[in-house]
């Protein structure tokens, strides 16, 4: 009682001494965090409703909350995929398994290129360096559009549309700002470190694996993090590229758009949205702080 | 001695160098220049269904968006809205801008609205537009329904659905830019803002006069990525309504995406040449407004 009366004078003080500026980006900041807040847990709380109950409340909390639609997904939950002109259900089982090779395999290749590129580029001085540099400039400034169907166009070509290691292949770039971060980094390495590793007789490899990287991993992990977590909520370039490896994402949005009857409610909906959800939640929580006070823009904050 | 043992060294250089190098370089070529490329050839070329192959097409394609550009209202439309999100952007970044001063200042609960804000970018899109569907769709209508009045879902609504959507993106803007442009305040001098405050300088004009020019290149930054992003930008529609979107609420970056999705090889040229009149009108305007901001953006002196 006596904390919350104390909290209360605080807060009373602090609005006492501020402007009114303040005040009004205060009452806006409010207002948005109540309604995120207010939107979110409504999902969360849809989610523990029969459709019944949904039904007569559409508003109020659940008065029987129920793990019941989180069970009806994981029965009924299934895509139907066009496998060389012949449908073909992929279950939850195998949609989780896509996920996890597209955005673990996928993160981690977007993190490792441009991670190597740059320290190519810091590392050694070729002439070649510019071009690089200039390229990742470019093509950031640069915007192309529409030019998904000739990627598509080209992927059929090569025999590399609709699989999981073509869609890696694609992923095997350096461009992008995080290729500049990993350039800021090495950047503030000593040049003398690595000179005196070489010395002592070890290869370019060993030094690059087992001196410059431990001193990076802290970055290297951050933006593999940035990246997984981008895969992982990513649905429309499976969609597109993946047609027929449907992934989590993929498979809540086809959800929103199901006919099945155990899944064609809101609250049985809202629990497949929880279930995508709850993963993402989890990391942010775990990795707040190094996913929120790394980045700067061009630079990670060490 | 030394000059071998320079020579071998810089030899091992290279030999690593091309090791890490040399794959991503061999991506590029085929997946940046090589794509390109090819969409500029699909748009000189037509799918000839009866050989199966794509035949030279001259400048039909480009004929035909032109004369669809003036006979479809689906495309005016779609530009219409992507111009409007555009305009939304200057309004959400104002308010980032604002938000990021709160939170450098550290004024009451900054870190829970930092966290807060930067969620919609941790969270994906498409939960928060079902979610905020859903919502839109059942809970407001009963919230109507308490108050006494009656209304249909926003989102079904063709009168609302529009603002609906507008809203929504408002939402999800402001995490990461708020983030950024507060990390760009960590980096004035204490003293400026010292010498500031000294001289009876009130919040408002140390935001206007020190701390807006101070970060202006961080503002700038997002501006300039926003008018490269007006023709891919898809407001979130697919998450709404997947390929059946009104046309009345399409962007320019939603139309592109679902007529990829949708279409067949036939279509690839079109869609190819619609990509590539885009990019000729985008690129000239990002250059220009990059020029304009730095020239007539607020100075530092």
């Amino acid at each position: 009682m006596n904390q919350k009366v104390n909290f209360s004078r605080k807060l009373k003080r602090k609005f006492k001494t501020t402007s009114p500026t303040f005040i009004i980006i205060f009452f806006i900041l409010m207002l948005y965090v109540i309604f995120l807040g207010y939107l979110v847990a409504w999902g969360i709380i849809t989610s523990l409703k029969d459709v019944g109950e949904f039904n007569d409340n559409v508003l109020g909390l659940a008065k029987h909350p129920t793990f019941k639609n989180f069970g009806t997904i994981f029965r009924n939950f299934y895509v139907q995929v066009n496998i060389n002109g012949s449908l073909k259900t992929i279950f939850i089982e195998n949609m989780i398994v896509n996920t996890l090779l597209y955005a673990v395999g996928g993160a981690f290749i977007m993190t490792f290129v441009p991670c190597m590129v740059a320290y190519a580029v810091t590392r050694f001085k070729f002439k070649f360096n510019a071009l690089i540099k200039g390229i990742v400039i470019v093509t950031m400034i640069l915007p192309i559009i529409g030019s998904a169907p000739s990627e598509i166009s080209l992927l059929r070509t090569l025999g590399l549309y609709d699989s999981i290691i073509g869609n890696w292949i694609q992923k095997f770039h350096f461009l992008g700002m995080y290729f500049l971060v990993f350039c800021a980094s090495y950047e503030v390495i000593p040049k003398d470190f690595a000179e005196a590793a070489y010395m002592d007789g070890a290869s370019e490899l060993k030094l690059l694996t087992r001196a410059i990287f431990p001193m990076i991993r802290p970055i290297f992990t951050t933006i593999l993090l940035m990246n997984f977590i981008t895969l992982w909520n990513d649905y429309q370039t499976p969609l597109l590229y993946l047609p027929s490896h449907p992934t989590l994402a993929y498979g809540v949005f086809e959800l929103s758009r199901t006919t099945i009857n155990e899944l064609n409610n809101v609250p049985a909906r809202t629990a497949g949205c929880v279930i995508l959800l709850i993963p993402i939640l989890i990391i942010f929580i775990s990795f707040r702080k190094r996913i929120m006070g790394n980045i700067t823009l061009g630079g990670v904050k060490e | 001695m030394q000059q071998k043992w320079k020579t071998i060294k810089r030899t091992r250089e290279l030999n690593f160098y091309i090791f890490l190098i040399a794959l991503p370089i061999i991506q590029f070529c085929v997946f940046y220049i090589g794509v390109n490329f090819n969409s500029i050839l699909l748009a000189f070329k037509k799918y000839d269904a009866q050989t199966g192959q794509y035949v030279f097409n001259g400048i039909n394609n480009f004929k035909q968006i032109f004369n669809d550009w003036s006979n479809q209202p689906i495309f005016k439309v779609a530009l219409k809205n992507s111009l409007i999100l555009y305009g939304v952007t200057f309004l959400c970044m104002a308010l980032s801008t604002l938000f990021s001063y709160y939170i450098f200042k550290k004024r009451t609960f900054h870190t829970l609205f930092k966290i807060v804000l930067f969620l919609p970018n941790i969270i994906s899109s498409l939960i928060l537009a079902l979610i905020y569907m859903y919502f839109t769709e059942r809970a407001v209508p009963e919230f109507a329904h308490n108050f006494g009045s009656t209304i249909s879902g926003l989102l079904s609504n063709s009168k609302t659905s529009f603002i609906t959507i507008l809203i929504f993106n408002i939402l999800l803007s402001f995490g990461t830019q708020t983030l950024l442009i507060s990390g760009a305040m960590e980096g004035i001098s204490d003293s400026i803002l010292d010498a500031a405050a000294i001289d009876g300088c009130t919040p408002m004009k140390e935001f206007v006069h020190i701390i807006v020019p101070m970060v202006w290149p961080t503002i700038t930054t997002f501006l300039i990525v926003g008018v490269a992003s007006i023709f891919t930008n898809q407001m979130c529609l697919f998450s709404f309504y997947g390929t059946s979107a009104e046309y009345a609420n399409m962007t320019i970056g939603y139309y592109l995406y679902r007529e990829t999705l949708l279409a067949g090889i036939d279509r690839y040229p079109y869609l190819a040449t619609l990509g590539i009149i885009l990019t000729i009108i985008v690129v000239p305007i990002t250059y220009l407004f990059k020029w304009g901001l730095n020239k007539f953006g607020p100075s530092t002196y």
